[in-house]
């Protein structure tokens, strides 16, 4: 199968959006217990948007005849899914705390760490508002976008801010990651709160205050197999490739995710 | 208020052409077939419709000129009335009766006792609460005519005013009609397909066909002059005014004509089409309650038939067939005899019994 | 007329007709057995639930006074005017009802967002910005919600019986005091039933206001959005407040019900 870049990966993802996905259509014929065939749907935080589809490429690439849908949202939309019985296989979050609400509730089996993240401040081209840092974001006038406390991304703003002891009253509260990058690409927003990687991943399209790391907040990626899965080998297959293979873990470092340990 | 109207309106498939003086303190009844352009006509004397070529004055004011010069129907001082009526189902009688004094700037109180008293005048004071949704035809009518008068128009346009009332209002409907126009000052135009009404309203008469005016004259000479076919079959009756009672109809010349309604009381007139009137040459003996004498002064004749003009009182057209008047040798300056059975006599009041408000 | 007049129905429309009364209202059903009742009156009061449910009822009133005022004229002019292009308004009218919301979103930013055509000027001179305030909010609902009141009052407009406003004219009235007087009067149950639509559908809005207004509590956070925020935190308080929302709609469409939405059928 060739990669599904492009169009290819924006249909795939519509289809498991519209119809949800069918792991079942594909039941992996009875082979050696080892081998990793069929179709999973992999449900991943936003800020994975980007390095999920290269990784799940070069995963198809080893493993023929399997295949890998993808479900990105917020973090807790995915495990609220995943708990009222979504069809998903696995399961990849932008928090520990997120993903101990799936383990707690017995929807996934043991996840594993397999990147870190922190923060960066994400301003519009020219940083019409000139910020340097954390503490210009407290500045009047100033309008910031972070994430909302339940996400990932928005506990982590609120880390970041405390442990800089800074006080900032954003303008909006959004979603997940990708619509805070969105707000602040369209010129909204002076500043917005994000991961290094989504920065990274938009290029010219803002311009990144970088946070020194000792200033700086540090979130984990874990992941783990969906405990319904139709396909448990191609999920714990998936989950085993991300943490430990060198290829997964090169393209995270290339997309700007930090070693997980 | 005079109105001068020379223009053509032309619409698909349809022109019409007219060229009419129109004077105040006269009611002028238009007839015709239907799509003869009645309407059209009244819609464009009142502004409702533009012309496209020609002229309409009021007075010396030059309203529409087909041009540049166009004054609408809100400052044509005109009342409407419309064949269905449109009253403002929204609005009570009252405030329907008001809405002319109100939007030509009289304060609401002052509005408001003025279309009472006008209400009281026309004897429907008690309607003044009502909706017009819970009004019968003829009353509806009464109040379309109070709307239409209330602020005093200069011009007043009826277009079908008895045609939406039942056969058994009509009657009173038409009556209430003929006291309101006598009184009114203006210029009244009134279009009609009922020749009888037109007969009974108009002081003078003007016939539409297919856009144009074919004939324009008093009742009378329509009656006895018919220009066409139409004309001829629906208008040429005989029309005779007077006062009723017990049965009979008591002209101002003193001569007395027998009707079938013994109820009708007051002022009348009497419709007796010519068909109806039956020549003698001596006086006739059988159940015609109606026996007069005369003198034929012309024959006429008009498609297969003939018409005959007698000087009596009261005047007579009769018409009769061609073996017929061989058989009477009638010619010019013959004496006879007419007879005409007294249901033939169509009697309409021409005023409400006294009953009513007075003032 | 009697029963017994009536054509009998083929079986297979009352099955299908069933499945779709089924497919309507089982969802609603579902959610009513999955609410939080023990907690249900803490969740209503709590300073979000509170917030959220003030500012969807304030916004959603706004946004309909807006699309009224705005509203009518339009709709007057499509339906009555007979100006050349009525035909194209009338399309584009429809637009904001057919595209996603999230897309009136984005539309309304390159509109009236800081760097947007309209917005840009109104930033650069009167430092006013209409993304993230409860104006905003009203804007994007009022775009989103008034073509459900155009097309009602155009309708009512279209189907009124123009002598109405030639027998107003005879009678004196200027062309504004004849729309005051007689033709809005005459629209009003058409009006009515626009307004509930509108109304009801800008307190339902989620993806245009999020886009184009964000997202904060007291601010810019109507119910839907505290609705699917709660989804990502407590289903619970999400059930809770999306019954209070289909509780508001049913109420006022069960108390307007003949009243005005029945007229709209016959206007």
């Amino acid at each position: 199968m060739k990669r599904p870049h492009g169009l290819a990966a924006v249909i795939s993802i519509l289809l498991v959006v519209v119809f949800g996905s069918n792991p079942s259509q594909a039941a992996p014929t009875p082979r050696p217990a080892s081998v990793p065939v069929g179709s999973i749907t992999v449900s991943a935080a936003a800020s994975l948007t980007d390095v999920l589809p290269v990784i799940a490429d070069a995963f198809v690439k080893k493993y023929p005849g399997t295949s890998v849908k993808f479900n990105f949202a917020g973090s807790s939309a995915l495990v609220q899914q995943i708990i009222a019985g979504a069809p998903v296989d696995v399961l990849a979050t932008a928090s520990e705390p997120t993903m101990r609400t799936a383990v707690t509730a017995g929807s996934v089996g043991a996840p594993l760490l397999f990147a870190r993240n922190s923060m960066a401040i994400a301003t519009p081209p020219g940083n019409p508002a000139k910020i340097a840092g954390p503490w210009s974001l407290s500045r009047d006038g100033v309008l910031v976008a972070q994430c909302v406390i339940a996400v990932p991304c928005g506990t982590a703003a609120r880390d970041l801010l405390a442990k800089n002891g800074v006080t900032v009253r954003p303008v909006t509260l959004e979603l997940d990651v990708r619509a805070v990058l969105a707000k602040v690409m369209a010129g909204e927003v002076d500043a917005g709160i994000v991961y290094v990687t989504d920065v990274r991943a938009v290029g010219s399209k803002v311009v990144s205050v970088a946070i020194p790391s000792e200033r700086n907040v540090m979130t984990s990626y874990p992941v783990a197999a969906v405990r319904d899965s139709a396909n448990p080998i191609a999920a714990q297959a998936f989950v085993n490739y991300l943490r430990y293979t060198p290829s997964a873990q090169g393209i995270l470092r290339a997309y700007g995710f930090a070693k997980p340990w | 208020m005079n109105v001068l109207a020379r223009f053509t309106l032309e619409r698909e498939a349809f022109t019409l052409r007219v060229d009419l003086a129109l004077r105040a303190g006269e009611v002028t009844a238009i007839v015709g077939p239907n799509g003869a352009g009645k309407t059209s006509l009244l819609r464009a004397l009142a502004g409702l419709e533009r012309i496209s070529a020609g002229e309409i004055r009021l007075d010396e004011r030059i309203v529409d000129d087909a041009r540049k010069v166009f004054v609408g129907p809100k400052d044509r001082s005109s009342g409407y009335v419309f064949q269905n009526y449109v009253l403002f189902p929204h609005l009570s009688v009252l405030e329907n009766v008001a809405f002319g004094l109100r939007s030509r700037g009289a304060k609401r109180r002052e509005a408001r006792q003025r279309a009472e008293r006008l209400l009281l005048r026309m004897g429907i004071a008690s309607l003044a609460a009502r909706r017009p949704s819970s009004l019968s035809g003829g009353q509806a009518q009464r109040v379309a005519l109070a709307r239409a008068l209330a602020s005093q128009p200069a011009l007043l346009f009826l277009d079908e005013p008895l045609s939406a009332a039942d056969a058994e209002t009509k009657n009173e409907l038409r009556a209430g009609l003929v006291e309101r126009l006598a009184e009114f000052q203006g210029c009244c135009v009134v279009v009609t397909h009922d020749p009888i009404d037109a007969m009974l309203f108009a002081d003078r008469v003007i016939v539409l066909e297919d856009g144009q005016v074919v004939q324009d004259d008093s009742p009378a000479g329509i009656a006895s002059h018919p220009h066409t076919n139409y004309v001829a079959a629906l208008l040429s009756v005989n029309l005779i005014r007077g006062s009723a009672s017990n049965g009979v109809l008591v002209q101002q010349e003193g001569a007395v004509m027998h009707i079938a309604d013994h109820s009708l009381d007051g002022p009348a007139a009497a419709v007796i089409r010519p068909e109806a009137v039956a020549i003698h040459r001596e006086q006739p003996q059988g159940s015609a309650r109606n026996v007069w004498r005369g003198v034929v002064t012309l024959i006429q004749p008009w498609e297969e038939q003939i018409r005959v003009h007698v000087q009596a009182e009261p005047p007579m057209i009769a018409t009769i067939t061609a073996d017929a008047l061989a058989e009477l040798a009638l010619v010019p300056g013959s004496d006879v005899w007419l007879s005409a059975k007294a249901v033939d006599v169509r009697a309409y009041p021409l005023a409400l019994p006294s009953v009513g408000v007075q003032e | 007329m009697s029963s017994s007049a009536r054509p009998r129905a083929p079986w297979f429309l009352v099955v299908l007709a069933l499945l779709a009364l089924a497919l309507l209202i089982a969802p609603l059903v579902a959610l009513l057995t999955r609410a939080p009742w023990g907690s249900f009156a803490e969740i209503l009061t709590s300073p979000v639930a509170r917030d959220a449910l003030r500012l969807s009822v304030i916004t959603a009133t706004a946004a309909t006074a807006l699309a009224t005022v705005l509203g009518v004229p339009l709709a007057w002019l499509i339906a009555r005017s007979g100006l050349p292009g009525t035909g194209v308004a009338r399309s584009l009218v429809l637009v904001p009802l057919l595209i996603p919301p999230v897309v009136s979103g984005v539309a309304l930013l390159a509109a009236f967002g800081r760097r947007g055509a309209l917005g840009q000027f109104l930033y650069d001179h009167f430092g006013f910005q209409l993304p993230f305030t409860t104006a905003g909010v009203v804007l994007a609902e009022a775009f989103v919600a008034m073509p459900f009141l155009v097309i009602a009052v155009e309708g009512g407009f279209r189907s009124l019986n123009s002598q109405f406003e030639e027998a107003a004219a005879t009678l004196g009235a200027s062309s504004w005091t004849t729309f005051r007087r007689v033709t809005l009067p005459l629209v009003a149950p058409a009006l009515g039933a626009g307004m509930v639509l509108c109304w009801a559908r800008a307190l339902g809005e989620f993806g245009a206001t999020i886009t184009f207004a964000g997202n904060f509590p007291g601010v810019t956070q109507t119910m839907p959005l505290a609705v699917y925020q709660a989804l990502e935190s407590d289903p619970s308080v999400a059930i809770a407040l999306s019954l209070m929302l289909i509780a508001i709609c049913v109420v006022v469409l069960i108390a307007l019900r003949g009243r005005i939405i029945r007229p709209l059928a016959t206007a």
